[in-house]
């Protein structure tokens, strides 16, 4: 290679090394040693990095950093957080799993409301043979409330299953403070 | 950040302590002033906290954190720089009369000993976030709002000049 082209090489590496502020690589070492032109180049750049440890931040000073901390918190516990984090916390992707399992849980809806009506057909024929008419409908609005609560219940946890699913059983039953940022 | 959105006092505590140090050496290297670095600290918290329902959870919170607080070094230096040449404008009026057109160039530049203080505002940036906080030049390009093909150019530039002054103040 010729030597133009192995110092450009060497150039871009040793401008890399200098924003990571690492030392140069064993080759390019040896390279800045027998090449001048990198030589210097490398010596500039020790002598900006030289210059740039200069800048060093003056000590913060706790009681201003204890200060802008009770200032910041006041403005936190003042403001209530808002709407939108509510919908933000879900985690990713629930929308897709609710819908599974919302369609997986319907699936058998048909067939169990059919079989449940069955139930009830048969037993209200078995009830009026021993009840009047106003016994079996009170023993048929039961059953029915009965049945309705069950399926809100079995329903409505869907979409807790689902935030489950995918935030893991742990964190939904561990604090706030337990679960991590 | 998370529970801090969910409004957790105390997790709000630990993410303040945990970038303190940080936050401040990078606002004191933008603006070359430790109690303006600290004022810019104490507003950086408040905006990260009024706009705390904008973080998004799938970005990583320094590149935000850092993002604000550019954001209000820039603006400082933009109030600065109009400041100086309303100054300059009005001493020039009071000497002679008004020069027509625009004599005076936006001077973003600080009165910061060193180094970072002869960089240009656009430089400055890119090198404080690159040279004393690791970023990587995807995360530079985030922070600042340039694509990443700039920050490049911008850190070469910065070598370029800062190499130059050094030659300059050993001449």
């Amino acid at each position: 290679m010729p030597t133009n082209i192995v110092c450009e090489k060497t150039s871009a590496r040793l401008e890399a090394a200098f924003w990571s502020r690492r030392a140069p690589s064993p080759a390019d070492v040896t390279h800045v040693a027998s090449c001048p032109s990198c030589g210097g180049e490398w010596e500039a750049l020790k002598a900006v990095a030289n210059s740039l440890a200069t800048s060093v931040p003056p000590e913060f000073a706790e009681v201003r950093a204890r200060s802008i901390r009770q200032v910041v918190a006041r403005e936190f516990a003042n403001s209530t957080p808002p709407i939108a984090v509510a919908t933000r916390r879900l985690p990713i992707g629930y929308g897709r799993e609710l819908a599974r399992i919302l369609g997986w849980a319907l699936l058998p809806l048909p067939i169990a409301l059919f079989a449940y009506l069955q139930l009830f057909q048969f037993g209200a024929a078995l009830l009026g043979q021993v009840l009047p008419e106003w016994g079996v409908v009170a023993v048929g609005f039961v059953a029915a409330s009965a049945a309705a609560s069950w399926l809100a219940v079995v329903y409505g946890s869907i979409p807790l299953v689902a935030y489950q699913r995918l935030s893991g059983f742990d964190d939904a039953f561990k604090t706030p403070h337990e679960v991590s940022t | 950040m998370e529970r801090v959105q969910r409004g957790e006092v105390r997790a709000f505590d630990l993410l303040f302590e945990r970038f303190r140090a940080r936050l401040f050496g990078f606002l004191y290297r933008r603006c070359g002033d430790g109690p303006v670095a600290e004022d810019l600290l104490q507003e950086t918290w408040l905006r990260v906290v009024r706009s705390r329902d904008r973080y998004d959870p799938q970005r990583r919170f320094s590149t935000w954190l850092f993002q604000i607080a550019n954001n209000l070094c820039r603006d400082r230096g933009r109030r600065l720089a109009v400041e100086r040449r309303g100054k300059r404008e009005l001493t020039d009026a009071m000497l002679v009369e008004a020069p027509t057109g625009n004599p005076h160039p936006v001077d973003s530049r600080l009165d910061m000993p060193g180094l970072l203080g002869r960089l240009s505002d656009r430089q400055r940036e890119v090198v404080v976030l690159r040279y004393f906080h690791d970023h990587s030049e995807r995360d530079i390009a985030r922070i600042v709002g340039i694509p990443p093909g700039t920050v490049k150019s911008r850190l070469h530039q910065a070598i370029r000049v800062m190499r130059e002054q050094k030659a300059a103040d050993a001449d």
